[in-house]
């Protein structure tokens, strides 16, 4: 706010000021005031560019991928949430063409970072899947019959 | 992720192909020279692609590799028959423009430590993985077919019974269909890769700006003036988002500078340009195609004012070029029965005028943020001035009134929906950055004019100077300074010789 207020002063000094200057001065004296507009950020910009590079675990691109919507809260891997590991498990056991159904108290943002880390496995309500996340509910209850399960404490992967 | 970057910045080469064909279409070929025109031909070939590969998607054409080279390879057989047929090949109005090592050093500077970081950095932003890429990933997995991803649920899901709209099938899809060009060039989706598109995006507008500021505003000014485009935070960190609306803003701002040059230069090849970028700005979101008619709108109003007749009816052919590029979209979401935005409502912005003022708080706080450098602040007092001081009045109220009716617009939107609170924390700021960008774009040309720093004179033989004595390049973007128009294609041209 500093710069950018002594930068204002200054663009109407220069204004009154630049006819007494010659045309080179007023190149250097418009180039200045854009300068002082941006140089304080700069060395702030660069540090946090540089912070956020190191700050990244070196991540393989499917697992990337992935867990990119969970890192909005995190900058570490977040290798215990439950939901991203639903999601790296379904990754490694659901085909890549398969429709995958969800039942459960789903907060809509859940289901849309599950979208994005799944697809091209298509999610759609309800159990009329051959595989299917349960939120709140056991396998035995909501899939009668099914084949495997595997839980992450209150979330199930159930192939049917 | 190193092999997928390289991958990827081969795929952005690609392009370049196209932009090539777009500069020898529109007859822009001889305006550059070096490095600069390698950077123009591929921001131009960002935005035809933008523009071209939605529609080749309703035609079940894939966004891939081998389309957009063979679209680049016809676009320059075309475009050298073009250049070959021009009995006159038209001479640029000023001389070639070009962009010393010098300053491409310092531009690329915050260019290559944002790229850093975009390697490292995961996609994170809700909108990106909501609607942006997750519409790019089904495309590239559903061999570049567009309509299996409409029909599919999860546009639509009602999980636990609760619908869930916020996904916004009804946005074009020119973004998603140049990611998943870029994701076959990857041969696999690599999110953090894919940062160096939004990269090259900020990249790309820098070095068209220069091309096209450049006559008019000296080097040492422009370098600072463009760095403070790029070193701006909150265009960095919008852009590592990978949402659309860096992508919308670089066109464009792009497209305010281009067709200002229009103005002043009156070149056919210009404004052939603009139209693209215009074209590419409507293809890439929802509030894009309203940015294109507000440009088109405020600048036909400075040609009524100056009764240029005959200017207006070019630049009306070049907004019918624009319509008739998203009508292929509005044909194909209404065959397809996609669901148009919902939350937002023309009439509820009447019901809504109580909550002008808080929307109003909110832009002030934006205005003078320190995330984007004081660039409102600095342009508008700059524009001020500037009337002022009588200095340039054409130029700062163009200025002016443009970035006015896109604040009123983004006002009406806010108005317009009953999610206004939680619209304006998560979107206002990323909105924001066009009005924000536009300024830093145009500051050091309104510096330049306000403080009497003339750049090279334009070489095109005119009439020289105003009876005032004003130089040809302090006389650009003043009306005052024009003859009369007469309507006929021979006093039109004399008159943009003027300059």
């Amino acid at each position: 706010v500093v710069a950018g207020v002594i930068t204002l002063v200054f663009v109407i000094a220069a204004t009154f000021a630049a006819p007494r200057l010659g045309i080179r001065h007023r190149s250097v004296l418009a180039a200045g005031l854009i300068v002082l507009a941006f140089v304080i950020s700069v060395p702030r910009t660069v540090a946090r560019d540089i912070r956020l590079v190191d700050s990244r675990e070196h991540l393989s691109v499917q697992k990337s991928e992935a867990a990119a919507p969970y890192f909005r809260y995190s900058s570490r891997f977040p290798k215990n949430n439950r939901p991203l590991r639903l999601v790296l498990a379904a990754l490694e056991r659901v085909p890549s063409d398969a429709v995958i159904g969800m039942r459960g108290r789903l907060l809509s943002s859940w289901a849309r970072r599950a979208a994005f880390g799944l697809a091209p496995r298509r999610l759609v309500a309800g159990l009329d899947a051959p595989w299917v996340i349960l939120v709140g509910e056991k396998p035995a209850e909501a899939v009668p019959g099914y084949r495997r399960a595997w839980r992450f404490r209150g979330l199930w992967l159930v192939e049917r | 992720v190193r092999g997928d970057a390289v991958r990827l910045l081969l795929g952005l080469a690609g392009l370049v192909p196209l932009g090539v064909a777009v500069l020898l279409i529109t007859g822009n070929w001889r305006r550059f020279r070096g490095l600069l025109r390698a950077g123009i031909a591929f921001f131009a070939g960002l935005a035809a692609a933008t523009a071209l590969l939605p529609p080749l998607v309703y035609l079940r054409v894939a966004p891939s590799v081998p389309v957009v080279l063979a679209l680049g390879l016809l676009g320059i057989i075309a475009g050298l028959a073009l250049e070959r047929r021009r009995d006159r090949p038209e001479a640029p109005p000023i001389e070639a423009v070009r962009l010393g090592p010098s300053p491409a050093a310092i531009l690329a500077l915050p260019l290559a430590f944002l790229a850093l970081r975009g390697l490292a950095q995961p996609f994170g932003a809700s909108d990106a993985f909501t609607d942006w890429t997750l519409k790019a990933k089904f495309l590239f997995f559903a061999g570049g077919t567009f309509a299996p991803t409409l029909e599919h649920d999860l546009w639509l899901y009602a999980l636990g019974g609760a619908p869930s709209p916020p996904v916004l099938p009804s946005y074009p899809i020119g973004l998603p269909s140049l990611e998943a060009y870029l994701i076959g060039a990857m041969g696999e989706p690599n999110f953090r890769a894919l940062h160096l598109l939004f990269v090259a995006f900020l990249g790309g507008l820098a070095l068209t700006l220069w091309g096209f500021l450049r006559p008019y505003v000296g080097a040492i000014v422009l370098t600072a003036g463009l760095s403070l485009v790029l070193w701006m935070p909150a265009a960095r960190d919008y852009a590592l988002s990978a949402n659309a609306d860096i992508p919308l803003a670089c066109f464009w701002v792009a497209a305010v500078i281009v067709l200002g040059a229009w103005v002043s230069d009156g070149s056919g090849s210009t404004l052939a340009f603009a139209a693209l970028l215009l074209a590419a700005t409507a293809a890439t979101k929802g509030e894009g195609i309203a940015f294109a008619g507000l440009l088109v709108g405020v600048t036909f109003a400075g040609l009524a004012v100056a009764r240029r007749w005959h200017a207006a009816r070019g630049l009306g052919l070049a907004a019918l070029f624009v319509v008739a590029t998203v009508i292929p979209w509005r044909l194909f979401i209404g065959l397809h029965h996609v669901p148009a935005r919902g939350d937002l409502s023309p009439a509820r912005a009447l019901d809504n005028l109580g909550q002008a003022p808080r929307i109003l708080e909110k832009f002030g706080e934006l205005a003078v943020s320190g995330d984007y450098l004081w660039a409102l602040p600095l342009a508008t007092a700059s524009a001020l001035l500037l009337l002022l001081t009588r200095r340039d009045r054409w130029l700062a109220v163009r200025y002016l009134a443009l970035s006015g009716v896109v604040i009123l617009a983004l006002l009406l939107v806010y108005m317009s929906t009953e999610r206004t609170t939680f619209l304006l924390r998560t979107s206002a700021g990323r909105l924001f950055s066009t009005v924000q960008l536009l300024a830093a774009a145009l500051l050091p040309l309104l510096l330049a004019r306000l403080l009497g720093q003339a750049g090279p004179t334009p070489t095109t033989a005119g009439r020289g100077r105003d009876p005032g004595g004003t130089s040809r390049s302090e006389a650009i973007h003043d009306p005052a300074a024009e003859p009369a128009e007469t309507g006929t294609e021979a006093s039109d041209e004399g008159m943009l010789r003027t300059f």
